[in-house]
Order: C-alpha cells, then structure tokens, then sequence
C-alpha cells in the first residue's frame, strides 16, 4: 500500500481493534485530531472565489429559531437544547459540534464483545449480532449520542455513497461498521479522502463487485466489470450531466452536456482491477482496506475524463491518479452539495444557495459573520461545506421553502423531544426493520440509488406543478402514511414489545400538570415539536380533540391518554413533517 | 390536483353538447375514442438491476450456440461449477418450439431450466417471447450508433435513467409514465371511472403509473393497513367514552387539514389524506374478497402478485373497467456471481408468473389480465469474469389468456459481438424493438385508439409498424 489517505484511515482502525479489543474501550479512535488533514488535489493555480461574505446573523434570538436551527443541523432539539441556544450565535454551536468528541462504530461493537479475537473472528455470534447490528447501533447514536451533527453528516452521506444493509447478513457488523466508519471519521474532513477510503472498504468491494475484478484476458474475451467505475462517478462524484456552480445544468446550444461516455468507462474500469481482500491477518482483513493482488490489475493505459494513467502504473497508483481526476471536476462541488443541503435543510435548494455552498467546498473554507472561520483551505473540506450550509442566510430568514423530513428524520426526532429513556435499540423489536413499518430504515435502501433520487418531482401535487424537486415524496404514499402513522402511535403508546425491559420509556409526567388545561399542552408540544409552526386552524382542532377527552374520577390513566394523543398528533402533522 | 375539475369539464361538456344538438359531432368523436367495455388489467413486471437476455432466451442450434458460447466462455464456465444453477450446456436447454419458426430460419432457441414455468405457459400458448426490445428515439445499426448520427436515448447504461426510459420515455425527472398515460386517455373517454384505484402499484412509487391526472394507489402484500388507534380500541380505552375522540382524530386525518402555506408540507398533507381515505375505501371492498386457493407466498415477489390478485378478486367492486398495476423484483445487476444470484432470481419470477396466472384462472380473469416483464436494460453478451455488464437491448415475456402465444415476436441477435446487432464489442444489444411498439401493442389490447397510442407514445410514429402483434384484438 502506498496510499497515505489508505494508511492513515487503516491505522486509526488498527489501532482501534487493539484497543477495543484488549483493553477497554477509550472512545480515541476517530478524532480528527489522529487524521492528517486531506493531501488531495494541488491547489489550482488562481485562487477559487470564495463564498460572498455573508450578512444575516446567526444569532439565535428566540427559541422558535432555535428549535428551527436544530431541526436542521441535528436529530432534533430537546426542550433543554432549545432554551440553550437562545441567545447564542449558532455559529459557535456549529464549532462545538466540531470538536464533539467521537466513538468509531468499530468500537462501538468492540464494546460488547468479550471474547478473543480470534474467536471473534472465526464464530459466527448471532444472538450478539442480532441485537447490535450496525443500523441498531445508529438508532441509538441518533436519538441518544452527544454528536449530533457528526451522526447526521454520517445518514446524509450513507444516502450519497450508499452500501445497504440488507445485502449483509447481521453477523457481518464489523465489516459494515468499517464502512460507516469512513463516513462517520471523515464526515468532518475532506471528501476526496471519502472517495479514496470508500473505494478500498472490503463492503463496498463486494456490494459493487468489484473485489476480485480481474484484468481483461484476450484468450477467453474477458474484459473488467463495470460497475463500480460507472456509480463512482454518476452517484459519488460528478453525475451524468455538466453543471454549473450552482447546480444547474450547463448547456450548449440549448442542449445539456454529458460528463462522460461509455469509452470513459470502459478505461476507468480497468483502474479498478486486481483489488482483493486483505487476508493476511483473517477475518480481521474485513476492517482493512482491500489490497492488490498485482498480477490481477490492468497494466493497460486508463484514459477517462481528462485524465490519462500510463500504461504500467501500479494499482494504488492508479486508484490515486484516478481519484485525484475524479475529484478535479468542477461538478463534484456542485454535485454533492446540492445533495447535502437536501439531507440537512432544503429538499429543493434554489441555485443561489447551492452555488455559495458549493463555493465553501472550492475554496475549503467559510467564514461566519460573527468572524468565526470554518475550514483547513483544501478544497473539498467538509467543515468549510457543512458551516456555509447550516449558516446560509436563507436558513436565517423568516420563511424559507424547507426540507421534508424523511421517515427516519421524523422518528429520530420525536424520540428526542420525548426526552426517552433507556435508549437500547436491541431490545427493541420493532427497530430490527423499520422498512415496511416506518417506512424507511436507516442504511438500507432498495439500491445503490438510495431510498429516493434528488431529481425526484412528485406528480400530481403542487411542488411538482411548480417543478420543485422533493426526493422524500418518493417514498410517501398510501400505505407509507399509514405505516408512519401506526409506527408513532406503537412508540407513544408504549406498545412496542420489547421483552419488558422498558427501554424507550416516556416520562409523561413532564405534562401531567397541564393535562387539563389543552391550550396549554398543545402549545407545549406544539414549541417543542415545530418550534410553534403549528396553523392556528390545526392547533384549535386538537385543543378541540384533547378538551372533549374524559378526565374520570378514578381513572388515572386518562390525563396520560390526553397527553399521548396530544403527542401523536403534533407528531404526526404535516408540519412536523417538515423543517420550515 | 386532481382530475375532478377536468371530469366535471367533460361532464359538462356532454351537458352543453346534448342541449346545443351538438351531438352528432361529438358521437362521431366517442367512436374514435378508447373502448373502456368490460374489464381488462395490464400487470408491469419490472426486473430491477436490468435482467441479463442472454440468459433468458439463449441460441440452441449447435453453430449459433457455439458463438455465445466463445463470448462468454468465463461465465459459462461459472454455471458449470454451481452447486445452484441449472446447466447451460445446448442440449440441456429446453427447447423452444415458436409456431413461427420459419421467420428465425435455421436458428433455434433454448430457455435455461429456472424458466421452465414460462416454458409451460410459452407450449400452451399463454405467453409469448419478445426479442430485443428496448428504448429508441427511431430505428438506428451500429453503423449510426458508432458514428454518432442518428438519435438514441439519453443515458443509456445508466440504472435510474433506463427504469424512467422504460417507464416514462425519458430519463430521470420524467414525471408521466406510459402506464399513466393510457390511464389518461382511458380516463378522458370515460367520465364515469373511478380515478382511486386505476394505477396500483405494489413495489412503491414508480413514474410508469403517474399520469396527468389520476392518483396512484399503493397496495400491501398484508392487505389495506389500517390506523390501530382507530380500530385497536385497547388502545385508547375500549369504554365508548373514547368514541368521539376517534371520531374526531379519523375526521383530522382524513380531512384536508389546515393549511400551512408551505408548498411541501401541504403536499405532504394531501398524500396523507388521499392515502388514509382511499385505503379506508378500499379495506371495505377487500374485506368481502373471495378466498383465493391459489397459494401465493406471503413473502417477496409473490406476496406483490398476491396483492394484485386479491385487487382483481374484487374488479366488479372496484369501478374500474381498466387498471394498470406495477409489480417489481430487484437483484438482476448481477455483475459478480451471476450463476449464483441469477438463477434463484429465475426460479422466483417464473414461479409466482405461473401461480398468477393459476390465480387468474381461478378468478375467470385471466382473458381479461396481461402480465407484461420490462427491465432497466439487458447486459454485455461478453462476461467479465463472473458476471456481465449494463447492455441495451433485452427479451420479454408476455403472458395473459389474450395473448398470441407460443411465438417468439421482435428480433433475435446472433451472438457476434462485431456483428451489427451490438454497440461495441462487449455485447451491447441494440434494440431491434422499441418499448413504444411494445406498448403500443398492449395498448391496442387495452382500447387505446391508434391516435391515442400516438398521443401517449411520441415517437411510435417514426417505426414502421404500431402492433407486433402478439395480444388478441
């Protein structure tokens, strides 16, 4: 291995399965501290513009603004989160998150393992692996984990460099935790070290087949496997079409451009061939990146986009010749930070905004209007990126379109508001898939396409009459609404079965003194789920709905009944449905 | 959105027609419009990931056998190593005997073991074969294609763009489906249908359902979900004190709630609304559904037919006298590991294909029921190791008591990678059918005019023929 970015993310892993392993578990691993910063491509030789300085506060004046800023850049804001951040510049916030520290999923599930190693490796231990399987372990971070922001950049990213779950068996958690882990450590770093750590994950190998990708032989008519060389670029990096800074198709002639053709992939095909997995220390190979087998991997020239690797040229060589090519292309700015200010803020970001993310992602770096900068310089920095998204001046103004909150997003949240108790997903039946039920479980779509596609324009409604893209209508429909729906009210009602081990237990004493006085509740529920957001015409038919309940004498459960069905309500509103 | 308003027009219009002694004219115009009598139900099979043809319909005379053998002698030599798959040496193929052989001269094919039940229903003349058919903007050879001249589909070789191609007639974005489409024109020929229930998917949302103007109804394999805070009345308490609070929160989930002035949050409030008081609608009508013998598999892709089967139990119920239903199975991108992940793949479509039809027997629809398959694209005839790559052009299966079966319609390529049947040497099919005569063709069956065809499928016009031929007029 040659490739310091490889290197580096293996020796964070290594010295994490050391640690993990033997000792106890230190939560070092994954500080960007231990990661040097991205070495990807050279400057340009003229300094890219950057982002216009901004003008729009950041300060956080009411707590309205406060439960709308946490919304966007974490699961959801508690009641306690949201009185905090009043009165701060959320900028500040942002650098807090920043230098959260981290636990590498890797560890996570060395957590709980108590034997040797090699007995780890070479048993297969269902009743461990069926409880904490990698997206259990996720639930509980989202709901429950101090980094918020870091967790969300992770779901954001597994939706644009997909693996998905479902393709894995649960005994196989370490191999899926390690590609989460080059998510969730890089999340605040560069995204071209993304792109070359992802390539050499043994899971992404085997989900887009191309370990063991063996070069062409002439004799039989054999040529390399396509498939990895054709969703790195359509899905990971540049898309299909030329684009503009802020987003927008270029045109020629009236005419859209084509980043690429088949020729492009037939070369680029070939740089990924000869990668096979790291046997050399056995199971544990699965928590390392792949490595070549030499006499598999193409000597022939690759010649794709602008880039040309000689004949002869190694295999790590070519992977970072080719990555360097890859993330060279002015579409990846645009490209892949439209497709985050969707994950975080905006399911359909107008132009202008996507354009001063984007120019955070070239210049690697943005400062706040309070002075605070975010960003090493290095383009592609995800910090630079994440602060220009969150801080943007259209997240500050009064109304802005939003973001409708994907399934996942929605139940995160309510679990968050709800302050739960005992967050232990493993108990939890009903969150061993939430697919069907939910409507969407985290880390596994259908496909390498995600759960919904970023162009999507739903029919027959009016964002689609207004040709405003919203990928979360993908997955809504009419057994969708009601999955969600029946989900919440499982959740609220406390009817999960769950063995009796009372993880995820609300404390609805919070509101038992206001039970009586509905106006009063709802509009507790209604400041803690939608920051207030709730019409007036929907906020008066449930004051109406909870006021005729029954409050019997005796009956102690029903001021609980008004506070649940208050909750359900709130939570299942269209307004909760999305950031506004 | 709805169409309503574009109804209560026609309504109109036939009022104002009648009292003006219009008439004549406007008879005139309902003779060339779609024949909406009976009933009749078009079910998309979408094989997602893009099946390999080359493994559907395989060349089994001993010369044309020879070369597909030589173009991807690597695969081939992986089938043979399975402990699954079944063989894919020529004489163990089973043989398919088309009525019309004689336009395929001396060629003959062969359909791999997993397909046998397609071959049954092939022999018995329910089902027919489509040869190369994918999508095309007009006619065009490799000579074209290689130069550059000639107009092909964006995006070819791209998942999501060939799915909305196939489905919709143009990449990623496209927001009608031709499915959608032939609703429409069903829909503007008769006022009276019921709009709820006429696109239905079981395999999520898909633009080949979305038309202009009708909704599309999402089936369960376990049946119309219900809300258990209204049904369950443990729940919230089972004393009748509870009553009218679930009455008041069915009527604020059913109702077009307020409004927020958001553009996505009142979209989102209509697809709840619409969806909660359609499935309402239709949990009535499924629950006097007739028992079905026919065993369908509660799990998977046969749970998908299931769903769709118990809809057409129930047809008379429905008011409806055209649906179009999408059903979907995903796995075939089998670029690695095809011999192993293919051939269950196979085992499993050809299964529930058959007890569907066993089903619609059962129910007296299957006259009335064409089952048609459809994919992302076909792949390479050239291997790369152990699987193939993203092709064009593919073979489909039609199946339905109206189907002209028992022949192989559309092209068949010889295996010559250098030959003009491909894009480049790997293997790349080049459609010799386009999917608008394929549709066309399912829409003649349907009631769809020749105009209205035209009108639903934009570039039917630039190929020479608008029926194939293979359904039953």
């Amino acid at each position: 291995m040659t490739s310091g970015h490889v290197l580096r993310l293996r020796s964070v892993l290594a010295a994490t399965l050391l640690s993990g392993m033997l000792a106890e578990c230190g939560g070092s691993g994954g500080d960007d501290a231990t990661l040097t910063p991205g070495t990807g491509t050279p400057p340009p030789t003229t300094p890219p513009p950057t982002t216009p300085p901004p003008t729009v506060s950041n300060l956080i004046e009411d707590a309205a603004m406060a439960q709308r800023f946490l919304s966007t850049a974490t699961f959801g804001g508690t009641q306690a989160e949201i009185d905090a951040l009043v009165g701060r510049d959320a900028a500040e916030w942002l650098a807090e998150q920043f230098n959260e520290s981290s636990e590498s999923y890797g560890d996570r599930i060395w957590a709980n393992v108590t034997v040797e190693p090699d007995v780890f490796f070479s048993a297969r231990l269902p009743s461990f692996y069926s409880n904490d399987h990698p997206s259990s372990l996720f639930w509980r971070e989202a709901i429950g984990g101090n980094d918020q922001l870091r967790q969300r950049m992770l779901f954001a990213l597994s939706q644009i460099i997909v693996v998905s779950e479902n393709n894995f068996g649960r005994d196989r958690s370490h191999r899926f935790a390690y590609y989460m882990d080059n998510l969730y450590l890089n999340a605040f770093g560069n995204y071209r070290d993304i792109l070359e750590d992802i390539t050499y994950t043994p899971i992404m190998g085997d989900w887009l087949t191309y370990v063991n990708n063996r070069k062409a032989d002439p004799a039989t008519g054999r040529l390399p496997d396509e498939n990895y060389a054709r969703e790195i670029l359509q899905l990971f990096s540049i898309g299909l079409l030329e684009l503009n800074t802020d987003g927008t198709p270029r045109l020629q002639n009236g005419q859209t451009i084509d980043t690429y053709d088949n020729d492009d992939i037939v070369n680029l095909a070939r740089v990924f061939t000869g990668l096979v997995y790291d046997r050399s220390a056995g199971g544990q190979g699965w928590l390392r990146p792949m490595i070549f087998n030499d006499r598999q991997h193409s000597e022939a020239e690759k010649r794709f986009l602008t880039t040309v690797i000689p004949e002869n040229t190694s295999g790590p060589d070519s992977i970072r010749l080719a990555i360097d090519g890859i993330f060279a292309h002015p579409n990846v700015a645009p490209f892949i930070s439209r497709q985050l200010i969707q994950r975080f803020t905006m399911s359909s970001p107008p132009p202008a905004y996507v354009e001063r993310v984007a120019t955070a992602f070239e210049s690697g770096s943005y400062t706040a209007v309070n002075g605070r900068e975010f960003g090493s310089g290095q383009r592609g920095d995800m910090r630079a990126t994440i602060a220009a998204m969150l801080l943007d001046e259209l997240m500050f103004a009064e109304t802005v379109a939003g973001k409708i909150k994907e399934p996942v997003l929605r139940f995160a949240h309510a679990m968050r508001a709800l302050e739960i108790q005992d967050v232990v997903p493993g108990n939890e039946n009903d969150l061993r898939d939430t697919s069907n039920t939910l409507g969407q479980n985290p880390f596994r779509p259908a496909s390498v396409f995600n759960f919904y596609r970023p162009g999507y324009v739903a029919p027959n409604t009016t964002s689609g009459a207004q040709d405003l893209t919203a990928p979360e209508l993908q997955i809504v429909n009419s057994t969708s609404v009601i999955g969600f729906l029946n989900f919440m009210v499982d959740y609220v009602f406390d009817r999960t079965p769950n063995g009796g081990t009372g993880s995820f237990a609300v404390d609805y004493s919070r509101w038992s003194g206001i039970a009586d006085d509905p106006t009063a509740l709802v509009t507790a529920l209604d400041n803690l789920f939608t920051g207030g957001r709730l019409p007036d015409e929907a906020f008066n038919d449930y004051v109406d709905i909870i006021d005729q309940m029954p409050l019997r004498a005796g009956q102690a459960n029903d001021p609980i009944k008004r506070i649940q069905t208050a909750i359900v309500l709130v939570t299942t509103s269209t307004t909760f449905a999305t950031v506004l | 959105m709805r169409k309503t308003n574009r109804r209560q027009f026609l309504r109109q219009s036939v009022a104002l027609a009648s009292a003006g002694g219009l008439l004549p004219s406007l008879m005139n115009q309902q003779a060339l419009a779609a024949d909406t009598s009976g009933y009749k139900a078009l079910v998309c099979v979408f094989f997602f990931g893009g099946i390999d043809n080359n493994d559907v319909l395989i060349p089994r005379d001993a010369a044309s056998y020879g070369r597909f053998a030589n173009t991807r002698a690597n695969l081939l030599t992986a089938y043979a190593a399975s402990a699954t798959a079944g063989s894919r040496e020529r004489l163990d193929l089973i043989p398919v005997n088309p009525l019309n052989s004689g336009v395929f001269g001396g060629l003959e094919f062969g359909l791999p073991e997993e397909l046998e039940p397609l071959s049954r229903l092939f022999n018995s003349g329910e089902a027919a074969i489509v040869g190369g058919v994918g999508p095309l903007i007009e006619p065009i050879t490799r000579t074209q294609f290689e130069a550059g001249t000639g107009i092909i589909p964006n995006q070819l070789f791209s998942h999501n763009d060939q799915q909305s191609t196939w489905m919709a007639l143009g990449t990623e974005g496209s927001k009608i489906g031709w499915g959608g489409r032939f609703m429409d024109q069903i829909s503007q020929s008769d006022p009276s249908l019921r709009d709820d229930f006429v696109g239905v998917t079981a395999a999520g949302n898909n633009v080949f359902l979305n038309g202009s103007e009708n909704a599309v109804f999402a089936i369960s394999p376990n049946g119309p979900a219900s809300i258990e805070l209204l049904t369950n009345r443990n729940i919230l308490g089972s004393s009748s004190d509870f009553d009218a609070t679930r009455a008041l929160l069915e009527a604020q989930w059913t109702a077009q709630a307020a409004l927020t002035g958001n553009v996505f949050a009142d979209d989102y409030r209509d697809l709840q609304a619409a969806g909660i008081t359609v499935t309402e609608q239709y949990a009535e009508i499924y629950a006097n559904r007739p028992t079905l013998s026919t065993q369908l598999n509660a799990n998977g892709f046969e749970a998908q037919l299931r769903a769709v089967a118990e809809m057409i139990s129930v047809r008379d119920q429905l008011n409806t006298p055209r649906q179009v239903y999408f059903v979907g199975i995903g796995g075939f991108d089998t670029h690695a590991d095809q011999a192993g992940r293919l051939t269950g793949l196979q085992r499993t479509l050809a299964n529930g294909i058959e007890k569907f039809r066993d089903a619609m027997v059962e129910l007296g629809a299957w006259n009335d029921v064409t089952l048609f398959t459809a994919a992302d694209f076909g792949r390479t005839l050239n291997d790369n190791g152990d699987g193939t790559d993203h092709g064009w052009g593919g073979h489909h299966f039609v199946a339905g008591g109206s189907v002209r079966g028992q022949r192989v319609y559309g092209g068949f390529p010889d295996s010559d990678t250098q030959g003009p049947n491909y894009t480049d040497d790997r293997g790349r099919l080049i459609p010799s059918v386009s999917v608008e005569q394929y549709a066309s063709t399912l829409g003649a069956w349907f009631g769809l005019t020749p105009a209205e065809r035209r009108a639903a499928l934009p570039n039917l016009v630039n190929f020479s023929s608008d029926d194939l031929g293979f359904m039953q007029l």
